[in-house]
């Protein structure tokens, strides 16, 4: 990590070389958050923002309409003289350069790939920031000669690169509609646009590459490259987690399931659940939760199933312990498997469209499909052990938000 | 405005991060836009009969380590948990593949247009290993016994 000094005295030195006219400053979360509601025109509730605000926060009680109304004033002012042109300066300090594609000729930078985004949070809200022109920078095109070099060096530091960007806020909304907001949450999509952008080595920051930049409105042509094959859209061909699917006879489900994990049990439909569904298939789930003094193993199976009336699933969950789990493995492998997320809560990834009634999951109006990973502490006090349930849930969308 | 907010203006700087999603299809298809379609009919479900075949599941502690950790998650995000090897068929949750064979009792089968998965015998063990370089040991699993099946 860097500090703020460090910072400045990097961008000092970098600002030469990747912005010799406009003023750039260093990114800021609250800053940028006051450009985008500036420059996209977005409705920011400033009372609201500033009842975020530590110094609103830690006032004392009798203090806090006056401190209110002093910070309310701050902001206001702000956003007032906030310019919404401004050029901002960020490092991504975990991306990675993927191997090189022998039959395109290219390096993929995963930060620029459809569906990256940069998270940020400020005055209670949450921001997922895209690149408009991200495609442009996307592909490091070179001959594979030329290619060697460059691979050994990512390959000196596991794949993993800073990634530099100067960029301006442009408006709302991912125009390749990879990214969305969750509708009626706090959570914005900023677009944006590079203007600048390099890679540098993860731990000395020396530049290793300088990406190619294609500004906004001229990516066509500019970009045309040979289609990569696409991963297909979550469908109901498609949509399936740990092997299971929806729209399925719970018939067939309970077969496999006691075929090859064991006995299922059928409940009665949980009360709180959307009233279409009349029964609930259930392979072991307490196995997977951490319970006091319960010892779970890694590996074990879990398997929940919402059923209707023509007895038909139509909400799934399987969930799995894992010894252990870094959530950016578990990332790749979902994104390889299902395509780019739509936003999820922090912590969760998801896919799909909304789903309106309550299935399977915390609250109406979550994705078609989910993952999220659960901390499960197994064992007693003196002989505990960390695990990890990742958790898939599976929605019959068009069956939930059809009405049939 | 971070001295105004104080740490978290600070740490929300700093903690920014790349979600830097693998790539995905281009031409503006996105996971987010299509709703599963009603008419749009599933692959067919097939069940292992009961009792029959033999039944393989990733090994309880891969994940201790990294690359089979990659493994195993990749392994469950395609189903692949549990598989059930019968005669020339795998099958992997509800789905039913005819296995390529291959040298020492391999079995290969496609799981995109990008990704096969391959079960080569290891002793006492299936070692699945994908194409993408990722690999981990299963373990044999009796069937379970369920009570008036």
């Amino acid at each position: 990590m860097y500090t703020m000094k460090s910072l400045a005295a990097l961008l000092s030195l970098l600002a030469p070389a990747l912005a010799p006219a406009a003023t750039v400053v260093e990114f800021d979360a609250d800053h940028a958050a006051l450009v985008y509601h500036k420059a996209a025109s977005q409705h920011l509730d400033l009372r609201a923002a500033a009842r975020t605000l530590q110094a609103y926060q830690f006032a004392p009680n009798f203090d806090k309409p006056e401190v209110l109304e002093r910070l309310l004033g701050e902001l206001e002012a702000e956003f007032e003289q906030v310019d919404p042109a401004q050029e901002f300066r960020i490092e991504i300090t975990r991306d990675q350069v993927k191997e090189y594609d022998h039959e395109r000729g290219e390096f993929s930078v995963g930060m620029f790939e459809q569906g990256s985004y940069v998270p940020f949070s400020a005055f209670g809200q949450h921001y997922m920031m895209v690149m408009a022109n991200a495609e442009g920078s996307r592909a490091i095109r070179m001959p594979r000669e030329e290619a060697r070099a460059l691979d050994e060096t990512l390959r000196a530091t596991g794949r993993q690169v800073r990634t530099e960007i100067h960029f301006r806020i442009i408006g709302s909304g991912d125009p390749a509609g990879a990214v969305q907001a969750r509708r009626g949450s706090n959570q914005h999509v900023v677009r944006a646009e590079v203007l600048a952008a390099r890679l540098l080595e993860p731990r000395s920051g020396r530049p290793l590459h300088t990406l190619a930049v294609v500004p906004v409105g001229q990516e066509p042509a500019a970009t045309a490259a040979p289609a990569r094959p696409a991963i297909p859209p979550l469908s109901a061909a498609n949509a399936e987690i740990g092997g299971l699917r929806v729209g399925v006879p719970a018939a067939t489900l309970k077969q496999l399931l006691e075929s090859v994990y064991g006995p299922v049990q059928q409940r009665s439909a949980p009360q709180d659940t959307d009233p279409r569904i009349v029964a609930q298939l259930e392979l072991d789930p307490l196995a997977c939760r951490g319970l006091p003094g319960r010892q779970n193993h890694a590996g074990t199976v879990c398997v929940t199933a919402l059923v209707d009336k023509d007895d038909v699933v139509r909400a799934i969950k399987v969930e799995r312990l894992f010894p252990r789990i870094e959530f950016e493995a578990l990332r790749t492998a979902l994104v390889a498997r299902y395509g780019a997320t739509v936003s999820g809560e922090p912590g969760e990834l998801a896919w799909g469209p909304v789903v309106e009634p309550r299935l399977l999951v915390r609250r109406p109006g979550e994705h078609a499909l989910t993952a999220t990973v659960i901390p499960v502490r197994s064992g007693t006090a003196g002989s505990a052990a960390q695990l990890h349930n990742v958790q898939l849930v599976l929605a019959d969308a068009a069956w939930a938000n059809g009405g049939r | 405005m971070s001295t105004r907010t104080g740490t978290r203006g600070l740490a929300c700087g700093l903690a920014v991060l790349a979600a830097a999603l693998a790539g995905c299809g281009e031409g503006g298809r996105t996971a987010g836009q299509a709703a599963p379609a009603a008419s749009e009919a599933p692959p067919k479900a097939e069940a292992p009969r009961s009792g029959s075949g033999e039944i393989w599941a990733i090994d309880p502690q891969a994940g201790r380590d990294a690359a089979s950790a990659a493994a195993a998650l990749t392994a469950f995000a395609w189903g692949m948990q549990v598989v059930v090897i019968d005669g020339d068929s795998v099958y992997f949750g509800l789905k039913r593949a005819a296995a390529r064979p291959g040298a020492g009792g391999a079995r290969s089968v496609r799981l995109s247009d990008s990704l096969e998965a391959t079960l080569t015998p290891a002793g006492e063990h299936v070692t699945l290993a994908f194409s993408n370089g990722q690999e981990v040991a299963m373990q044999r699993r009796r069937a379970p016994h369920v009570r008036g099946r």
